[in-house]
C-alpha cells in the first residue's frame, strides 16, 4: 500500500514539474545549460549524501539565478535565452560561482578537520589531567587493569 | 645502703659480691641478703637457674609456715644480675642459725644420737611437713645436704629450701620411692606426702650412719635391686641399727604406699608408741623368668624396668610368643593380664603389630606391667605430673624434647591414668589439660605447638620467647613490659609476638583465644592482617591489665604498620594516618594505635571511593582511546565531518545569496 502511494506521489510531482516547465521552457533551457558544472559534480560524486553536488550545485545555482531572473523579467523568449547563453561574461560568472563551490568543497573539510583535531587533542589533555589527579589521589592502583604492565 | 647492693621487690638488699656458699643448692647460688640498711645478712638469697621451672606455689606456702623444722621463705622476685647481664629468679630465705648438716652428699660426720634425730629433727620436720601437707604442697627436697642446724649447739635440725628447682630434681634416686626413682630427675612430679616421708626415712638413715649409704654405681642396677628386694634392704644393707630405728625405717621406707607410715604413724612413734613393723606384701613372681637382653626377670615390675632400659630389644621381646607365654602361663596374674589387655589389647593383636609401633607397644606394656611407676618411653621416664617440668627443663635439648613430645602425642597419660590402682583426684585437673595437648602438637598452629604444651603444663613458668631471653616474664604484664624494654634492640621488621609469646598469652589469658593469633603465622603473605591481629591482642591485654604506656613497643608497631596503612587507598589519608601513628606511638597507647588503622567504617568508605575512582579512570582511558582512534584517521575525519561542513557552508551561502537576489529583483 505504501509503495503504491509513493509511486502516485512521484507521478503527480513529475506531472506538476512538466506542466510548470511547459510555461518556462526558455528559462529551463537556460538553467539546464548553466547548471552543467553541477551535473559534472553529481556525476563524479560517489557519496550517498552528495555533499560535493550540494556544494557545487548551491553556488552554481547562485551564479545562474540572477540571469534566469533577468530572462524571466525581460520577456522570457528563446532569443533572449540564446543571447544570454552566448555571452562570455555570463558564462564566466556562472562558471566562477561553480568554481567557488568547488573551492569550498576543497578547503572547508581540511580547515574543519584541523580545528576538530585541535578540539579532540584538548579533550585528551583534559582527560589525561583528570587521570593524573586520580593517580595523585589514589596512587597507581587506581589504574587497575589500565595500568601499564611491568614488562613495559 | 652500700652502693653496690641490688634491691629485690623494692625492699631487700642483695650484695652480689658476697656469696654464701654454705647455703648453695645444686641448682642455685646463695648470696647475702640484708634488711634495709642492715649490716649483717639476716637472710640468704638463692640466685636460680633462669631456665629451670621453680615452685612459687611451694615458696608461698613456705612463707606462710613458721615451723622451726623448715627454713622460712621470705620473698621472691626477679633480680638483674650484673655478672650474667640478665634477670634471674631470686628466692630469699631467713638465714638458719647454724650451718648445713652435710655440705655435700659425699660428706661424712659423726652419727647423730637418737634423741637429736627424734626430737631435734623428726618432730619439727614432721610438723613442717604437716603444715605443707595442709596447704596441699610437698617438699620433695629432703636430703642430708639440704638440712641446716637450727641452733648453734647443733641439737636441732631444719629442712632446707624446696622451691629453687623442679620437685625431686636434686634428689639422688635412693631418696625417691621406686615409682619415682625410675623417672628422669626433671620429671618426677610434685608427688605426695608419702614421697616426702620416704625421703625423710632415708635422711634419718643418713643421720644414723653419719653418711649417705653407699650403693652400686649403676643407678639402674640399684633400682632393680630395690624392685627385686626392698628399698629398705637396698639402703640399710649390712648396717646394724637399733630396733626402734629399724621399726621407724621399715615404716617410712615401705615400697607399698598403702603400707608406708603416714604422719600420724610417725607422730605416734615419736610420741613413744611402739608400732608393729609392717611386713611388705611380697611381689607376684612368675614361675619362669622373662629374659630381656640376657637378664632374667621374674617380677613384672622388674620386667618392665628391664624392657625400659633395653629399648632396642624390647619391641622384639614383647611381640614374641615367649612373652605371651610368660604373661599368660608363667606369671598368671589376672590383674596384670587385664591391664595388658586394656593397654594394648589381646596378645594376638600386639604380636601382629608392625615393628614401627614398637615404641608405643613397649611403653604401654611397661605401664601395664608396672602401673604405679613412671611412663617410660625410649629411655625417658616421666611421672604424669613431671611432663611439664621435664618439658621446661629440656626445652633446649632436642633429643629430650622429642622424647617428651612423643610421650604427649602417644597419649600414654590416658593409659597410665586408666590403670591406676587408686583414684587420684589431685591429678584430674592435669588429666584434663593433657586431653588437649596432642591436638596442640598435631595442629601446630600459632598459639599451639609444643610451646603451648610448655605453658599449659607449667602455670608458673616464665615466657621463653627469644625476645625476652634475658628477662623473666612470669605474667602477661611482664611480657608487655619486657617487649617494650627490648623493642629498640629487636628486628622491627618482624612481629613482636613469636610462637612462644602467642602460646604464653593464650595459655595464661582465657579471654584471648588461639584463633585470634592464628593469622600471625601468615605474616609473610598477609602482613597487614597479621600486624592488626598482633596489635589487637596486645592492645586488649594492655587495656584489660591496665599496663602502663608502652612507647617503645608502639614505635615497633609504627614501623610495622605500613602494610596496614596501605589498606587505605587514598594517599592523603595514608599520610595523615602515618603522621597520627607517630604522634600516638609517643603516648604508648596500643588501643589508640589500633583504632587508627583498624577503622572498618573508614576503610569501607575508602574502598567505595577507590572503586568509583577506578571506574572514572577507566572511563577516561576508554574515551581517550576512542578519540585517539579518530585522530589516527584524519582522512576519514575530513571525509566525514569536513565535507558535511562544506555542504553546510555552501548551502548557507547559496540560500542567503538566492534569497537576496530574489528579494532584490522583486523590489
Amino acid at each position: 500500500m505504501a509503495t503504491v502511494n509513493k509511486r502516485t506521489n512521484r507521478l503527480l510531482a513529475g506531472l506538476g514539474v512538466l506542466s510548470i516547465s511547459s510555461f518556462l521552457v526558455p528559462a529551463v533551457m537556460f538553467m539546464a545549460a548553466g547548471m552543467a558544472p553541477t551535473f559534472v559534480a553529481a556525476a563524479i560524486d560517489r557519496r550517498a549524501e552528495r555533499f560535493r553536488t550540494l556544494c557545487v550545485g548551491g553556488l552554481n545555482f547562485l551564479g545562474v539565478l540572477p540571469f534566469t531572473v533577468q530572462l524571466v523579467s525581460d520577456g522570457h523568449t528563446f532569443e533572449m535565452a540564446f543571447s544570454l547563453l552566448g555571452n562570455t561574461w555570463i558564462w564566466l560568472a556562472i562558471l566562477s560561482s561553480a568554481a567557488v563551490g568547488w573551492a569550498i568543497f576543497a578547503v572547508v573539510p581540511t580547515v574543519v578537520a584541523l580545528l576538530y583535531v585541535q578540539h579532540l587533542q584538548r579533550r585528551i589533555t583534559r582527560l589525561q589531567q583528570r587521570q593524573g589527579r586520580l593517580t595523585d589521589q589514589w596512587g597507581p592502583e587506581v589504574m587497575g587493569a589500565d595500568a601499564p604492565s611491568g614488562d613495559g | 645502703m652500700a652502693a653496690d647492693r641490688l634491691i629485690v621487690n623494692g625492699h631487700y638488699e642483695v650484695d652480689p659480691t658476697r656469696a654464701l656458699p654454705g647455703y648453695d643448692t645444686p641448682t642455685a647460688t646463695a648470696y647475702a641478703v640484708f634488711s634495709p640498711g642492715g649490716k649483717d645478712p639476716s637472710m640468704f638469697g638463692l640466685l636460680c637457674d633462669p631456665k629451670l621451672p621453680l615452685r612459687p606455689d611451694v615458696f608461698r606456702s613456705m612463707r606462710d609456715i613458721s615451723e622451726p623444722g623448715m627454713v622460712r621463705a621470705v620473698e621472691w622476685g626477679v633480680i638483674e644480675w650484673p655478672d650474667t647481664g640478665r634477670q634471674h629468679p631470686f628466692l630469699i630465705y631467713d638465714r638458719p642459725a647454724g650451718t648445713k648438716v652435710f655440705e655435700t652428699l659425699e660428706s661424712q660426720r659423726a652419727p647423730f644420737a637418737d634423741d637429736v634425730i627424734i626430737n631435734g629433727f623428726l618432730a619439727p620436720a614432721a610438723a613442717a611437713l604437716e603444715a605443707l601437707s595442709e596447704r596441699e604442697r610437698t617438699h620433695r627436697a629432703i636430703r642430708p645436704n639440704n638440712l641446716y642446724f637450727a641452733d648453734t649447739g647443733q641439737r636441732t635440725l631444719m629442712l632446707g629450701e624446696a622451691a629453687s628447682a623442679p620437685p625431686g630434681f636434686s634428689q639422688p634416686d635412693l631418696f625417691e620411692p621406686i615409682e619415682l626413682a625410675g623417672a628422669d630427675k626433671a620429671a618426677r612430679g610434685e608427688g605426695t606426702l608419702a614421697d616426702d616421708l620416704f625421703a625423710l626415712g632415708i635422711t634419718v638413715l643418713c643421720l644414723l650412719l653419719g653418711r649417705v649409704p653407699p650403693t652400686a654405681e649403676d643407678p639402674d642396677a640399684v633400682l632393680l635391686e630395690r624392685m627385686v628386694g626392698t628399698s629398705y634392704s637396698a639402703a640399710v644393707r649390712g648396717n646394724r641399727l637399733q630396733m626402734n630405728m629399724v621399726e621407724l625405717l621399715r615404716g617410712l621406707l615401705s615400697d607399698d604406699v598403702a603400707e608406708r607410715w603416714n604422719l600420724r604413724d610417725l607422730e605416734s612413734w615419736i610420741g613413744g608408741r611402739q608400732m608393729t613393723p609392717k611386713q611388705a606384701k611380697p611381689p607376684v613372681r612368675a614361675t619362669r623368668p622373662l629374659t630381656v637382653a640376657g637378664t632374667d626377670h621374674e617380677i613384672p615390675r622388674a620386667a618392665a624396668h628391664g624392657l625400659s632400659v633395653n629399648w632396642a630389644d624390647a619391641g622384639k621381646v614383647c611381640r614374641s610368643a615367649d612373652f605371651d607365654s610368660w604373661l599368660q602361663r608363667s606369671l598368671d596374674d589376672d590383674e596384670i593380664s587385664a591391664n595388658v589387655r586394656e593397654a594394648v589389647g589381646p596378645s594376638q593383636a600386639f604380636q601382629d603389630m608392625p615393628p614401627a609401633d614398637d615404641d608405643k607397644l613397649v611403653t604401654s606394656l611397661c605401664i601395664a606391667l608396672d602401673r604405679v611407676s613412671p611412663i617410660r618411653h625410649r629411655g625417658f621416664g616421666t611421672h604424669m605430673e613431671g611432663v611439664g617440668t621435664a618439658l621446661a627443663t629440656y626445652f633446649d635439648d632436642e633429643e629430650r624434647l622429642r622424647q617428651v613430645r612423643d610421650v604427649i602425642i602417644g597419649r600414654f597419660v590416658n593409659t597410665w591414668m586408666a590403670l591406676q590402682p587408686r583414684s587420684r583426684p589431685e591429678l584430674l585437673h592435669l588429666y584434663g589439660v593433657f586431653e588437649s595437648l596432642p591436638g596442640f602438637i598435631e595442629h601446630n598452629e600459632w598459639s599451639e605447638g609444643i610451646e603451648r604444651c610448655l605453658y599449659e603444663l607449667n602455670p608458673f613458668y616464665h615466657c621463653r620467647s627469644p625476645y625476652l631471653e634475658q628477662l623473666m616474664a612470669y605474667r602477661i604484664e611482664d611480657v608487655l613490659a619486657g617487649l617494650n624494654r627490648v623493642a629498640a634492640e629487636c628486628d622491627q621488621t618482624q612481629l613482636p609476638i613469636d610462637r612462644h609469646i602467642a602460646a604464653f598469652i593464650v595459655a595464661r589469658t582465657p579471654k584471648i583465644e588461639g584463633r585470634m593469633l592464628r593469622s600471625l603465622g601468615a605474616f609473610e603473605t598477609s602482613r597487614a592482617e597479621a600486624v592488626i591481629s598482633c596489635l589487637t591482642v596486645l592492645a586488649q591485654l594492655q587495656k584489660d591489665l591496665k599496663v602502663e604506656p608502652l612507647p617503645e613497643l608502639s614505635l615497633w608497631f609504627a614501623a610495622l604498620l605500613q602494610p596496614a596503612i596501605e589498606k587505605f587507598h587514598n594517599i592523603k589519608r595514608r599520610a595523615e594516618i602515618a603522621a597520627d601513628i607517630e604522634k600516638i606511638a609517643d603516648t604508648g597507647d596500643l588501643t589508640d594505635l589500633l583504632h587508627l588503622v583498624d577503622d572498618p567504617e573508614a576503610l569501607s568508605e575508602d574502598e567505595r571511593r577507590f572503586k568509583v575512582a577506578c571506574h572514572e579512570y577507566h572511563l577516561c582511558t576508554v574515551k581517550i582511546g576512542k578519540i585517539q582512534a579518530v585522530l589516527r584517521s584524519r582522512g576519514l575525519l575530513s571525509y566525514d565531518v569536513g565535507e558535511q561542513a562544506a555542504a553546510i557552508v555552501a548551502g548557507i551561502i547559496s540560500s542567503v545569496g538566492a534569497s537576496t537576489i530574489l528579494i532584490w529583483s522583486i523590489l
